[in-house]
């Protein structure tokens, strides 16, 4: 990792640790750079610091996620299946405010390409964006929880067929 | 009459819907609110010709995107051919912006409704979509020569649900 990358990293973290969610364009500002710290510098143990124990992820299936363990194990899942996996962001912008909490809805692309671990066999070598971005959208909702600002609910969409589609090479796995 | 009902509340809608100057962010949000409901629940299809602008590129999920107007149009017409009985829930609004700058909207719904008409998969299933269809979209929407237009849109829905709802 270059010392360019700990630097960007160390500044997303500080702005991170020192942002009290004022105003809904520091919140937008937090979970941008918060995003960017877990899945572009992959600090997964910061999951811990704003998914509240009993988070619910709704997702596109209508298959909810509920619980720290799987957030965890889904996030490591597709990082090891794209070991150079970047989200980049399209916007992010929120509504709310310190008294009530925030809800923000994001944007973002996967870039990424398959050379790690495949549920399939091996890896594909298969990119996630080409022409047209692997789009996520995800909406949140940030309340205060103990004294702690966390994410309480969230809702999320990936364009799962196309990862699943860039992980299946359609050819069969030869052990 | 049975018909006077549903009528009734698209004039009534419509004539809500044409006194939205989008000055503040509450009229954004009915705007959003009512133009889905006129779309979906009362099939106003045209309504996409008013208020998307005609080189409109719609990104979709899985690296799906739709160029211009008339593919928005077909593909929002096949969905709801597919679901003839379709209702749309608009679950949160969340907007930045102003009147000067134009406007960033992000949008959660839920899409309600059976598959009564026939697919790419074959014969109507009769299978019901459930409560779990859920719609995330992000759009813009700027003040234009032609009245307010969106701009841009990404779309992101429960396609696998869909497709499930779709096949025997």
């Amino acid at each position: 990792m270059s010392d360019e990358s700990i630097q960007q990293r160390r500044q997303r973290e500080q702005y991170i640790d020192s942002c009290t969610l004022q105003s809904p364009l520091e919140v937008a500002r937090l979970f941008e750079e918060y995003t960017k710290v877990i899945w572009n510098h992959k600090m997964v143990g910061r999951i811990h610091d704003f998914y509240d124990d009993d988070c619910i992820i709704h997702r596109e299936g209508g298959e909810d996620v509920q619980g720290l363990m799987n957030v965890f194990s889904g996030t490591l899942n597709f990082m090891a299946a794209f070991p150079d996996l970047k989200f980049t962001f399209i916007d992010i912008f929120a509504e709310g405010n310190p008294e009530e909490g925030y809800r923000f809805g994001q944007a973002l692309y996967y870039e990424g390409c398959n050379t790690g671990l495949n549920p399939y066999g091996a890896p594909t070598f298969k990119k996630l964006t080409e022409d047209v971005p692997c789009l996520a959208l995800c909406e949140c909702l940030v309340k205060k929880v103990n004294g702690r600002w966390k994410i309480v609910e969230e809702w999320l969409v990936r364009s799962s067929a196309a990862i699943d589609d860039t992980l299946n090479s359609g050819e069969e796995y030869e052990d | 009459m049975k018909t006077d009902e549903p009528a009734d509340k698209i004039k009534a809608l419509t004539a809500e819907l044409n006194t939205l100057g989008m000055q503040n962010r509450d009229e954004v949000e009915q705007f959003i609110r009512i133009f889905k409901t006129l779309i979906y629940n009362h099939k106003m299809i045209g309504l996409l010709h008013d208020y998307y602008l005609e080189d409109i590129r719609v990104i979709r999920e899985n690296r799906v995107a739709l160029d211009g107007l008339d593919a928005l149009i077909r593909d929002t017409t096949e969905f709801l051919a597919y679901f003839p009985d379709m209702a749309v829930h608009v679950d949160t609004v969340i907007v930045k912006g102003s009147e000067q700058e134009g406007y960033k909207i992000f949008c959660r719904a839920r899409y309600t409704g059976s598959n009564l008409g026939s697919s790419p998969y074959g014969l109507p299933t009769g299978k019901a979509l459930g409560e779990g269809c859920m719609e995330l979209s992000m759009l813009s929407m700027k003040k234009t020569s032609a009245g307010w237009k969106i701009t841009d849109e990404m779309v992101m829905i429960s396609r696998e649900l869909i497709e499930s709802t779709l096949k025997d």
